[in-house]
């Protein structure tokens, strides 16, 4: 009965259709790729954040300055 | 193959129907000796395929080769599609693709072989589908019990004994149909 339920369950197998690969690949050209892998930032957008954070810095230390001359002056 | 993978995770079709070639008998395969029929293999087949276009990037080789990762994405979605309560009825047709006209059975032998498939898909509706796949998984060739644990994750011993059980109850179950 064993070889009887090896022989049953092999001929069980499918097998796959013709032209399934290409199917499955043509729809797969439809579907966008899930990717939520943070991307490393590149140059020109590690010097925009530099220019950014120390223009910040400067308005910040102008402010600072301004407020401590105005306070000094009262 | 891993750099396939990774081709895949770069949006490489090329490489994505590389891989559909190299692994769409063993999942077909799998599918079939599960008792799923024709129509439900081929959902879950191309299903299969899709998720492993979409999250190619997930693949982790240090986790599991890629067959087993796909392997792992075919049973998820035929046990899902097993536990739904109003899954569709599945069809005895035992529709395989036509033979070429040499190797076509004769009538008498093509019935019986159609009779011996609805049969066993019958009895093996009838056991766990953890189990069917477990038995489904053990007639792939080159998975070794090693990978069919971390498949069904479980230890190897315990795919032992559940693979033991299965066969014992497949067997009894096909004995008393026949009595």
């Amino acid at each position: 009965m064993t070889d009887d339920l090896d022989r049953l369950l092999a001929a069980q197998a499918l097998v796959p259709p013709q032209g399934f690969a290409q199917r499955v690949t043509a729809l797969a050209r439809t579907i966008p790729q899930g990717n939520s892998q943070p991307q490393p930032l590149r140059p020109w957008q590690w010097a925009s954040l530099g220019v950014g954070a120390g223009l910040g810095a400067f308005l910040l230390g102008e402010f600072a300055l301004f407020a401590f001359i105005a306070g000094a002056a009262h | 193959m891993d750099t396939d993978i990774n081709k895949i995770a770069a949006g490489d079709h090329v490489a994505f129907s590389r891989i559909i070639e190299a692994h769409q008998g063993r999942i077909f395969g799998y599918l079939g000796r599960m008792g799923l029929d024709r129509a439900t293999a081929e959902d879950i087949a191309q299903e299969t395929f899709l998720r492993l276009w979409r999250s190619a990037w997930q693949f982790d080789a240090k986790l599991a080769s890629p067959a087993t990762w796909i392997l792992t994405i075919a049973r998820n979605l035929a046990l899902t599609h097993l536990a739904r309560p109003s899954r569709r009825v599945e069809i005895m047709d035992g529709a395989e693709p036509p033979d070429a006209a040499c190797d076509r059975p004769r009538p008498d032998e093509a019935l019986q072989t159609k009779q011996q498939r609805a049969r066993l898909r019958t009895a093996l509706e009838r056991l766990a589908p953890a189990d069917r796949s477990l038995l489904a998984a053990s007639y792939i060739e080159d998975l070794g019990l090693a990978e069919i644990a971390r498949l069904e994750g479980c230890t190897t011993g315990a795919v032992k004994v559940r693979l033991h059980r299965a066969r014992a109850r497949l067997r009894e179950i096909l004995e008393k149909d026949n009595d």
